[in-house]
């Protein structure tokens, strides 16, 4: 199965097996530890596990969506209509550290204790990559790790690949990598193809029968919003429909000028949409590379948080609006999706992610992870799931957006604030876009004070 | 400029308060602009009232760069020509953007702990408009004398100085690494990880 995996890898892709990485082939693993248990292997059968990783990319940014008539994401569109799209799937923090180290934990920041973008992960932290390397899966991190401190040995996976430069943050264009903790240059790259270079690179190395398990976590399509050549310009006709409350230069609000988008508004807009046309692509280009193997290969699609664009005339994250705290997540599992190409609206959190890639590889889930397997949604099964999701947001300097704690349910958003600020209340139904701040209105005073209580009851469970 | 030779204020002088307030008008008027424009700003942003607030908000938030990056440029030259030195004129140029780092810290203060509300003004906006205005300053040191020659029809009789051009190129450079090169993160991170070693 090996060879056979391999060669259809490589014939799929047309890459030469060297792809000019011949510092990465020979260089001794340096980035990860020994994994815990050696020697186990994985059931027959147990399916390839992929998680595509990208940054500030919200939720209704997808072509399949309609929401911006203009924007393309064909892969990302095939990818839901082979698999399911969660229409209401939230981040537990709006904010890259602590979504990521959600992401690899399934546990909330107050947990996990990457509370922030300035709170290190902390060394030993079990991951799913523990679990699943300890039953006999091939892992590997290849992409923007951005918690900061020393990178740690990350247990489990047999290849790290990540950058440093500007604190984690990576850059778009000849972003320097460390692999397997050897600092490597990458001159002339474009650090999402490179990234996708690598991760095909890393498919094709296999070398053995053992089920795969891949994170690829792209700098795309955080600031600075760079496309590649080609697709730079791609969107400068098109009409953008800013929120009322926006305007050209309100990246420079002291509110808004710590984002890294000081300028003009609708030029980072249209830079982002191109960049995330950038993404699509390269997302296309591992699809393909894993296509021999689609059928028991399980994709996973989301996004560390989402973004505003001039929403409540902000422009970045960290805050509990939908525009932030809502994301896209796709999962394709030929085998288990009951309904492909269809919409699920039951809530689901990037902290289910660990927990169902565990369930699906038939791996026991750790109590401590605070998500929940969404392998039954998948499959279609009866199942009673959450009414309502909690949202926890700590101090983030220099960023003036206080700490928070929210509850959204199907119909409510409802955020507290420390340091003493005043409650917000929306009502998602109908006002979308959370513009009607209705906390203090009498008339939902008892909304109000039901959502209190149950934020209340969600604090003591996850935090 | 000569007005800068005419004799500093004796000690005891009860006239002196005054005088100082006479030569700190223009630094004033900067101050005041910024925060006048700042607190309009405030006052009006997210609440659109139809088709002009994007244009009037715009308007706000570059008016505003003008005190605090480049009243330098007005500001040193009035101060000289009402008598000031240049000590007192440096503090004249700085003082909107010590302005605007006290309103930023304390607009930060709504978010951290006072310490660390204080440290936010440190920030590298306010580096960055020091760095401007100090280069404006030095613009307004050349032009000046250019200008108030050609309006006197006159050759301009000042002594050729190099700090203006100094001025202009460090304050440039202050600028550029602060608020402009790469976005300024060159500096914005290490400010960062700075206030972690001292608060985290």
């Amino acid at each position: 199965m090996d060879v056979t995996r391999r060669g259809l890898l490589a014939a799929s892709l047309g890459v030469p097996a060297a792809l000019g990485l011949a510092a990465c082939s020979t260089t001794p693993a340096a980035g990860g530890r020994p994994i815990p248990v050696t020697g186990a292997t994985a059931p027959p059968g147990s399916p390839n596990l992929l998680v595509i990783f990208s940054d500030d990319h919200r939720a209704d940014h997808l072509g399949l969506t309609g929401e911006v008539p203009f924007l393309q994401t064909p892969a990302l569109d095939a990818l839901a209509s082979e698999g399911v799209l969660f229409d209401h799937a939230y981040v537990t923090t709006a904010l890259c550290s602590p979504s990521r180290a959600t992401l690899l934990t399934g546990q909330y920041a107050s947990r996990h204790g990457v509370r922030n973008n300035l709170s290190a992960w902390i060394p030993g932290t079990p991951s799913f990559f523990d679990s699943l390397a300890a039953s006999g899966y091939r892992c590997a991190y290849i992409g923007k790790w951005h918690m900061p401190g020393d990178l740690p040995d990350l247990t489990g996976v047999e290849r790290f690949i990540t950058f440093t430069i500007e604190e984690g943050q990576g850059v778009y264009r000849d972003c320097p990598l460390v692999i397997d903790g050897v600092e490597t240059p990458r001159p002339g790259t474009y650090v999402t193809t490179d990234l996708t270079d690598l991760a095909v690179q890393w498919l094709i190395e296999s070398d053995d029968d053992r089920p795969f398990c891949l994170v690829v976590a792209h700098k795309a399509v955080h600031h600075e919003f760079e496309p590649p050549d080609d697709l730079l310009g791609t969107y400068d006709g098109v009409e953008i429909d800013l929120p009322d409350e926006a305007f050209t230069y309100q990246t420079l609000l002291d509110r808004n000028v710590w984002e890294g988008t000081a300028g003009r508004l609708q030029t980072s807009y249209r830079r982002y949409c191109e960049t995330l046309l950038g993404m699509d692509r390269e997302i296309g280009r591992l699809l393909n590379a894993v296509e021999p193997v689609a059928d028991n290969t399980v994709v996973v699609y989301t996004s560390d948080n989402g973004y505003s664009w001039g929403e409540h005339v902000l422009t970045g994250k960290r805050w509990a609006y939908d525009d932030n705290i809502k994301v896209p997540f796709i999962v394709r599992w030929p085998d288990g999706v009951s309904s492909p190409g269809t919409i699920i609206d039951e809530p689901v959190l990037n902290a289910d992610i660990a927990p169902t890639l565990l369930d699906i590889a038939g791996v026991p889930i750790p109590a401590a992870m605070q998500g929940r397997s969404i392998a039954p949604l998948l499959r279609g099964e009866p199942v009673e799931w959450r009414d309502d999701v909690f949202y926890e947001y700590f101090a983030d300097f220099p960023y003036q957006v206080p700490p928070s704690q929210a509850v959204r349910t199907d119909r409510w958003l409802y955020v507290e604030y420390d340091r003493g600020l005043s409650p917000e209340l929306y009502d998602t139904l109908a006002d979308p876009e959370q513009r009607v701040n209705l906390a203090e209105d009498p008339a939902y005073t008892t909304t109000r004070q039901e959502l209190s209580q149950r934020l209340a009851d969600l604090r003591r469970e996850y935090t | 400029m000569s007005a800068a030779a005419e004799p500093a204020p004796a000690p005891g002088d009860t006239r002196a308060l005054g005088r100082t307030l006479h030569l700190g008008v223009p630094a004033a008027i900067s101050v005041v602009a910024f925060l006048v424009i700042d607190l309009v700003l405030a006052g009006l942003v997210g609440r659109p009232w139809g088709p002009a607030y994007p244009v009037t908000m715009d308007a706000l938030v570059l008016l505003r760069m003008g005190p605090l990056f480049f009243s330098g440029l007005i500001v040193w030259p009035a101060m000289r020509a009402r008598g000031a030195t240049r000590a007192q004129a440096t503090i004249g140029i700085l003082a909107t953007p010590v302005a605007f780092a006290i309103v930023s810290g304390w607009r930060a203060a709504a978010f951290f702990p006072p310490l660390e509300a204080a440290y936010y003004a440190t920030n590298p906006i306010v580096i960055g408009a020091i760095g401007a205005q100090v280069a404006s300053a030095g613009v307004g040191a050349l032009a000046y004398p250019i200008w108030r020659a050609r309006r006197a029809r006159t050759i301009s009789s000042s002594r050729w100085s190099w700090w203006p051009v100094v001025a202009v190129v460090a304050g440039t450079a202050l600028t550029v690494f602060a608020v402009i090169w790469d976005g300024g993160q060159h500096l914005f991170y290490p400010w960062v990880l700075l206030y972690g070693r001292l608060f985290g």
